[in-house]
């Protein structure tokens, strides 16, 4: 008994303050008055409106959506690759590759955004937009491998012995047997990656420029000037946004399994 | 026919898991490597079909030399223990993925997968997922899959060690007959001495990445020819002695004050070597005075086993196990006779 009433509590506690914060936001996004306030006074759509108006907003929303798509799928076209060296054979040094690439989820964003704006700065002439993907795709690198070495580790490997006894060469075999069976996993490591590099910050905040944001960087830059709901009303579409799209993932794909 | 000539395997360099190590399987027979895990067996296996590197030696199908052959070149049909079917596929597309390999047209793998269900029993089922099916159909459409492309050799690796006991008889008898109808030549990989008994026309025992004994399954059953195969083959007792006397058909042992003759060719054994002689529970008899072949004992325990009584019973020669029928004379603890059939004792060299 002593336990279940601490399980239950632990888990209220635990849910108010994850809950909580998005509950106001998206109560306060449906707020009259024009400071963000908690509990909202009246109700007003005109928020939403707002975030449809602001071009800065819009043109960010397009920034973020192709840098999500075009890094995810980088990340991965490298991923995959080394994902299946480093389950199918065994080199020297494979456990030092896998800290290295788990290396960017151990350093703080900041000092990644930090490090790779001197490196391209030293080293590079890109325009921002190339820059940002670059920073993406490094970010992103580490989960692609990660959650593909999983579904290729859920493989049985005399699946791929099988293929190949029958006659099918490395190529084949990776395309015709590997490739269907782990499409759940590429799945997973793709909205794994897309939400990251979507919701992405601290190497946003120094590889962005002149003209082009992000749209967490856009959201950032508009809240140093105004207080308005327009932030809230624009949070609860995003919330809402990965909501559906983790839960589509999770009904379709059994994300969970790989993560 | 399969030919595997002073063949070498290292996982660690320099540490042989299997060293000049022959086998031949001649054409159209199926030879089951039997061991304990560890023993080898699926090593040679693996280096058969090509997944295993070898360090020197030959391995020739049908006159064929495979050895520096990759392994999707071999023509070699597999079974394996998890069955490995590709589960994105359907039971036909399974069974046509050696056929699509090999270019096969469209029609004639049609054709051929239907001919391969049908030998299986699996008509009907073609459109199933692998994760539809039942382990026992499972099993047959990874046995269609590796015999519709008619192989120069079919291997299998453990291919029952995952179904029940009941099916895995029924399974066995089926392997043993598909094999002899395609008289493919076979080479059978399993840890349980029944089933190599049951399905082979010749058992080759391993241990060790050596061969310990190679001939038919009635030869390895009744004359096990190292203690390892003995103990392998079920020889529950065994007890050491000196060879005293040699005949043409017969040996004479001494061991502790006892002497026992046993209906053995001495093989390489002269007067004076040191033996062990093996003899199974079921073949010992119990009698309450001494009879020629027999030594003293004390009976220690009696235990009912349904069909059979077992005793364990302790003389100056061990601690021995018998089991007697059911329906013969019981004994009750205390001082007894172990009698043993001159047939039934096997001896071999310490």
């Amino acid at each position: 008994m002593k336990i279940s009433r601490w399980y239950t509590l632990s888990l209220g506690i635990v849910y108010f303050f994850l809950l909580g914060p998005f509950l106001i936001i998206f109560a306060a996004s449906f707020g009259a008055e024009s400071t963000l306030s908690f509990p909202p006074r009246g109700f007003s759509l005109d928020w939403f409106a707002n975030v449809f108006a602001n071009e800065q907003f819009i043109r960010s929303f397009w920034t973020s959506l192709q840098l999500g798509l075009i890094a995810t799928i980088l990340s991965l076209i490298f991923g995959v690759p080394v994902a299946y060296a480093l389950t199918h054979f065994d080199f020297p040094g494979a456990g030092f590759v896998e800290t290295l690439f788990s290396l960017p989820i151990l350093v703080p964003g900041l000092v990644i955004g930090l490090s790779m704006l001197n490196f391209f700065v030293l080293f590079g002439k890109f325009d921002v937009l190339t820059g940002l993907m670059i920073g993406h795709t490094a970010i992103l690198f580490p989960y692609s491998v990660r959650v593909v070495s999983v579904a290729l580790r859920n493989l049985d490997p005399a699946v791929e012995e099988a293929a190949v006894n029958l006659g099918a060469n490395r190529l084949r075999t990776f395309l015709l047997i590997v490739l269907p069976n782990i499409r759940a996993g590429i799945a997973a490591a793709f909205i794994l990656g897309f939400i990251t590099s979507f919701n992405n910050v601290p190497v946003s905040v120094f590889l962005s420029g002149p003209g082009v944001n992000t749209l967490p960087i856009a959201m950032l830059s508009y809240m140093e000037y105004y207080f308005d709901p327009t932030i809230a009303a624009l949070s609860t579409i995003l919330i809402i946004f990965s909501i559906v799209l983790v839960q589509a993932a999770e009904r379709l794909l059994g994300l969970s399994q790989f993560v | 026919m399969l030919k595997i000539n002073d063949l070498r395997v290292e996982y660690e360099k320099g540490v042989p898991t299997l060293d000049h190590y022959d086998l031949t399987v001649n054409e159209g027979e199926l030879v089951s490597l039997l061991g304990p895990s560890g023993c080898g067996k699926t090593t040679t296996l693996r280096a058969v079909a090509g997944f295993v590197d070898t360090a020197g030696g030959q391995i020739t199908i049908s006159g064929r030399d495979v050895t520096k052959i990759p392994p999707n070149k071999r023509d070699i049909g597999l079974v394996f223990q998890s069955y490995a079917l590709f589960p994105h596929l359907t039971v036909n597309q399974n069974v046509a993925f050696g056929l699509r390999m090999r270019r096969v047209t469209k029609k004639d793998q049609s054709k051929r997968v239907d001919e391969a269900l049908r030998l299986v029993d699996l008509e009907g089922l073609g459109e199933r997922r692998p994760a539809q099916l039942s382990g026992g159909q499972q099993q047959r459409v990874a046995l269609a899959r590796a015999v519709v492309i008619e192989p120069q050799l079919l291997l299998l690796d453990e291919p029952l060690s995952n179904l029940d006991a009941k099916l895995r008889v029924n399974m066995r008898t089926e392997i043993r007959r598909l094999q002899q109808r395609l008289s493919v030549t076979t080479l059978y990989v399993t840890h349980d001495q029944i089933e190599a008994l049951a399905i082979s026309d010749r058992v080759v025992v391993m241990n060790h990445g050596r061969i310990e004994q190679s001939g038919t399954p009635e030869e390895i059953y009744k004359q096990p020819q190292t203690p390892f195969v003995a103990d392998f083959m079920g020889f529950e007792n065994h007890f050491a002695g000196t060879v005293s006397a040699v005949d043409t058909d017969a040996l004479t042992v001494q061991a502790a004050d006892t002497t026992f003759q046993a209906s053995q060719a001495s093989g390489d054994l002269r007067a004076g070597d040191e033996v062990w002689v093996y003899f199974r529970s079921e073949s010992a008899q119990l009698a309450a005075d001494a009879v020629p072949n027999s030594v003293p004992v004390n009976v220690l325990l009696r235990t009912f086993q349904g069909n059979a009584i077992e005793y364990v019973i302790q003389s100056d020669l061990g601690e021995f196990k018998v089991r007697l029928p059911e329906d013969q004379v019981r004994f009750d603890a205390g001082p007894a006779y172990l009698s043993l059939n001159p047939d039934s004792l096997i001896v071999m060299p310490k």
